[in-house]
């Protein structure tokens, strides 16, 4: 009777997502995953910059009277002021592990991140995943490997905030 | 015949060395026919303690005992109205504990479905990685280009993208 | 969930054994064995299994068995000392069973031994118990069970060294 009862607490606490692992944005869940992990992770290795809700106020003035195509975009323009928080991981040592992590990572989270789907994509391997909260996308993470002469880098970028599908898709036009 | 191995466990036996296994075997080994007459001193023991094994209750215990627990089962110490609820009692707690998390649940699904993106994340938690906006900005427009110029180029662009000649 | 039938009443004989071990009264063994199985099913709702309610069922045994060992104890002190004698020297079932095969001195042998001493052989050596249960049932360390053994087993060894050495 009583671990039933448990068991429908855990559950109720669960899909409430009361978790405290669900707070976090995927970056930083990967990095707790990268510390937590038994095999050897130098953290020269890879970068991780943060921009907390509060700095992101304080350079959306820059952002809307830049000069940068990038943010000169309307739609993007639009967006801005929506997005709450924003994370780069970069891997400058053995992209291709933390390629595997962020893999892992995906496919562990697999309920939460779901693989941004683009009609008019005819790639196989995703690079961008969204999650959502009922109707509005909360995270945007996009993952790119690049792998050539002048640089061999795995880059994850994290946004969270009331996003919309056509920032996603400017996003990727730009 | 050697009986070394026998009178090692023997030494062992009465040390309160043996294990039950070690043991079972010097029971078994006593049970032989003919043994030498050193070891045969010590028939008795083993035998008894084989024998002892077999003592038994009578067959009529079952029935007896099995009487005494009917009656005690249907104890007329507690049968007042209060105790006979007392399952009802379990499962209404059970029903109330389950329909107020229910409601909790619920309440929080509503919450997180008007909320802002502050009711999904921690922000308190984001430590700045740069304290300077400018630099802030900087850096992050360098990485967004080169995440939006890598997208492009793996293909995840839209078809009717004229800014691919840029750069 | 523990089963009566399956579980309890299964146990019957080495409860039996152990409180006869005890008494060494066949009678009241037996009320003993029954009370003891009344006691663990009125409790079976503490019990998670099976193989506790063996362990504690051995418990709650030795311990009545004991409470009737000690009620006896200040019985004894009221008799006077003719029917002390007379009490003791009475064969205990044990013996009486040993008496068919010419055993009835490793009975007396046995029962002769302090109490601890005697139930941890009827435990160890009859019931073929580990030490690790043997030490929950008497609610002591297994390394005393090991020593409470040993002296045990050294006094019968004494007592089989005196006997051979005297004849019977």
């Amino acid at each position: 009777m009583r671990h039933l009862l448990l068991l429908f607490l855990a559950f109720f606490l669960s899909s409430a997502g009361l978790w405290a692992d669900d707070r976090q944005d995927f970056v930083a869940q990967l990095v707790v995953q990268l510390q937590d992990s038994t095999e050897e992770v130098q953290d020269k290795d890879y970068q991780c910059i943060t921009v907390s809700p509060g700095m992101m106020e304080k350079m959306l003035e820059m952002m809307q009277s830049s000069n940068e195509e990038y943010f000169k975009n309307e739609k993007i323009q639009k967006s801005l002021p929506n997005i709450k928080s924003l994370r780069i991981f970069i891997a400058t040592q053995h992209p291709e592990k933390y390629k595997q992590e962020v893999e892992r990572l995906l496919d562990k989270k697999k309920r939460v991140y779901q693989p941004y789907k683009n009609d008019l994509n005819d790639k196989n391997e995703p690079c961008v995943w969204l999650r959502r909260n009922k109707n509005k996308i909360i995270e945007i993470i996009a993952m790119q490997h690049q792998d050539n002469n002048e640089e061999n880098s795995l880059k994850v970028v994290d946004f969270t905030g009331n996003l919309t599908h056509e920032f996603v898709s400017e996003l990727l036009k730009m | 015949m050697d009986y070394k191995y026998i009178e090692q466990l023997l030494e062992r036996y009465w040390e309160a060395q043996t294990t039950v296994e070690e043991e079972c075997l010097l029971r078994d080994f006593f049970k032989q026919e003919h043994l030498p007459s050193h070891l045969e001193r010590l028939r008795p023991l083993f035998h008894y303690e084989s024998t002892a094994q077999e003592m038994c209750l009578g067959d009529d215990f079952d029935a007896k005992v099995l009487s005494q627990i009917d009656e005690r089962s249907v104890t007329v110490r507690y049968n007042t109205i209060g105790y006979r609820l007392r399952p009802f009692y379990k499962a209404a707690a059970a029903v109330a504990i389950i329909f107020t998390l229910g409601m909790a649940a619920q309440h929080t699904f509503e919450q997180n479905s008007q909320a802002e993106a502050e009711q999904n994340y921690n922000y308190a938690n984001y430590k700045d990685t740069y304290t300077d906006p400018q630099v802030a900005y900087e850096q992050v427009s360098s990485a967004l280009e080169t995440i939006s110029g890598g997208l492009r180029a793996s293909g995840m662009g839209l078809q009717n993208d004229t800014t691919l000649i840029k750069k | 969930m523990i089963n009566f039938k399956a579980d309890v009443l299964p146990l019957k004989n080495r409860l039996y054994r152990l409180a006869l071990r005890i008494t060494l009264h066949t009678g009241e063994a037996e009320d003993i064995v029954q009370e003891t199985m009344i006691k663990v099913w009125a409790h079976r709702a503490e019990l998670s299994g099976p193989q506790s309610a063996e362990a504690y069922s051995m418990t709650v045994c030795r311990n009545m068995a004991l409470d009737y060992l000690a009620r006896k104890e200040s019985r004894h002190a009221a008799l006077d000392d003719a029917a002390h004698e007379q009490a003791d020297n009475a064969a205990s079932p044990f013996q009486q069973m040993a008496r068919q095969d010419g055993l009835m001195w490793v009975g007396r042998l046995f029962d002769q031994l302090p109490e601890k001493q005697r139930t941890v052989m009827q435990l160890r050596d009859i019931e073929g118990k580990p030490y690790k249960e043997i030490a929950a049932i008497l609610g002591i360390t297994e390394d005393q069970v090991k020593v409470t053994l040993f002296r045990a087993r050294q006094r019968i060894k004494e007592q089989f060294e005196k006997i051979s050495r005297y004849g019977l």
